[in-house]
């Protein structure tokens, strides 16, 4: 993954969510199509590896310790969505 | 179930569901393109019908 600034990662991990939620809807109604099934493996693996570079550069993205936060609290620091520029 | 409700003038309409055949998985947009469009299926990109068009729900014959 080239180099992304924090706003581009951001629209990258909420654009993988999005696809994922998708394909999430379409295989709950085809569940033994193998093209979207690995199409959906294939964007839950970006949106992790994603998540964790935008965490190790700028913290936590969530809490309920799905996330550690490291030095401070700050899961709450994050942008809103409607708070990014992209 | 009564998707109707009667605050306001007259009885609005809270909701109305369409559902859209989907065709088996062919492409899709790439994330960026799908968050822009609400879904990553170009097959269900503007399938709303614009509002002059827009059908008569039943229970506003007779109005």
């Amino acid at each position: 993954m080239r180099a992304m600034n924090r706003d581009e990662l951001m629209l990258r991990i909420q654009a993988l969510e999005f696809t994922a939620v998708d394909l999430n809807l379409f295989l709950d109604t085809h569940p033994c199509d193998a093209r979207a099934l690995a199409d959906y493996n294939q964007v839950a693996a970006a949106l992790a590896q994603t998540v964790a570079v935008y965490e190790q550069m700028y913290g936590p993205l969530t809490n309920f310790g799905r996330s550690q936060s490291c030095g401070r609290w700050a899961w709450v620091e994050q942008p809103w969505p409607w708070e990014t520029q992209a | 179930m009564d998707y109707h409700h009667a605050i306001g003038p007259g009885r609005m309409e809270l909701a109305r569901a369409f559902v859209c055949p989907q065709p088996a998985y062919a492409q899709r947009f790439n994330p960026v393109e799908g968050l822009k469009h609400g879904t990553i299926f170009p097959e269900l990109v503007r399938v709303y019908v614009p509002e002059p068009e827009r059908p008569v729900c039943p229970r506003e014959v007779g109005k």
